[in-house]
């Protein structure tokens, strides 16, 4: 079902994995080359998570994400129920992922099988944050941002 | 033998010495871990955002001690068709009617091309650009839909041939 929405996306080289995650962990969709294992794709979903639910208690509405590391790219995009998670080389052709994820990722969302399988998902994302995977300077980013003393800031110290 | 360290430049880690017998800043190390043997010189000096200055004196330092192999340059660059361009003009046209034609020639402007010399790799940085110019959103999601199947297409010739 998913796959004929997203085939002219496993066709664009370079491509390495393409993943479907909602906000509780659960895997809606899954493609990967031989290098990428459950593992992996589990503690991309899961890095995933936290930022988007971190983002939810903010004033930031991300449309997509898209962080280089060392072997290529990986690009994300939130939507109400789900994300996607696309990870690529560093010859991928980002403009063409970008506007095959705008054309497709509209007729996932309207397939009615995926409605179906998305039917009882959560749209909420905070309260899925992994707390056992954060250190303890993150724990206590999260709390500020649940108490609604959290900052975004730069990094830089004050 | 390499003279001159070039963008399009793939090295690979020379077997004939290690990296541990040589004195190496931290920048250096950092180009000795990205070194694959498919990553172009430009490549890496992107990743790890690195000058033009940094660039040249670190590939050349690696190279001056042995650490380098060289594997080869990336082929050579190709040009999108003058046809498929036009192709794309019309297509572009349907949505924008005849002003299309200006804002075509204004993003090839903007990507420092013109109609002969569009890069492959630019295609897609082409299109998109040019669909930005669609404020219709359904429309703009049709143009888009149309483009990525043309784009394919593309990309599956150029895999047919290399078979």
């Amino acid at each position: 079902m998913i796959t004929n929405h997203l085939s002219q996306l496993l066709e664009v080289p370079g491509i390495e994995a393409v993943l479907l995650f909602t906000y509780h962990r659960k895997e809606l969709f899954k493609w990967h080359k031989a290098e990428f294992n459950d593992h992996i794709t589990q503690e991309i979903a899961e890095t995933f998570i936290q930022i988007f639910g971190i983002e939810e208690k903010t004033a930031l509405r991300t449309r997509e994400i898209a962080v280089p590391y060392e072997k290529g790219i990986v690009i994300a995009r939130p939507f109400t129920k789900f994300f996607v998670i696309v990870v690529g080389k560093h010859k991928l052709d980002v403009p063409l992922v970008r506007m095959i994820l705008d054309v497709a990722m509209d007729d996932v969302e309207n397939d009615r099988k995926f409605q179906k399988l998305i039917k009882h998902a959560p749209t909420e994302k905070f309260g899925y944050i992994n707390e056992f995977n954060l250190d303890e300077k993150e724990i206590a980013f999260v709390e500020r941002v649940q108490s609604g003393h959290g900052e975004m800031s730069d990094g830089s110290e004050n | 033998m390499v003279q001159k360290i070039e963008d399009d430049m793939i090295f690979r880690l020379s077997h004939k010495r290690s990296p541990g017998e040589v004195k190496l800043k931290s920048l250096e190390w950092a180009v000795v871990t990205q070194l694959d043997g498919e990553k172009t010189v430009e490549i890496i000096a992107e990743i790890l955002a690195l000058s033009e200055e940094e660039k040249i004196s670190i590939f050349s330092h690696l190279l001056q001690e042995g650490l380098l192999e060289y594997v080869g340059q990336r082929q050579s660059r190709s040009y999108v068709d003058a046809a498929l361009l036009d192709d794309i003009e019309y297509q572009f046209t349907l949505f924008m009617g005849p002003v299309a034609s200006v804002i075509m020639d204004e993003v090839l402007e903007l990507l420092g091309r013109n109609r002969t010399n569009l890069e492959m790799h630019q295609l897609s940085t082409l299109v998109e650009l040019l669909a930005l110019e669609i404020t219709n959103e359904e429309k703009q999601k049709a143009f888009k839909k149309e483009m990525v199947q043309k784009i394919l297409t593309v990309i599956r010739g150029a895999a047919n041939e290399n078979v």
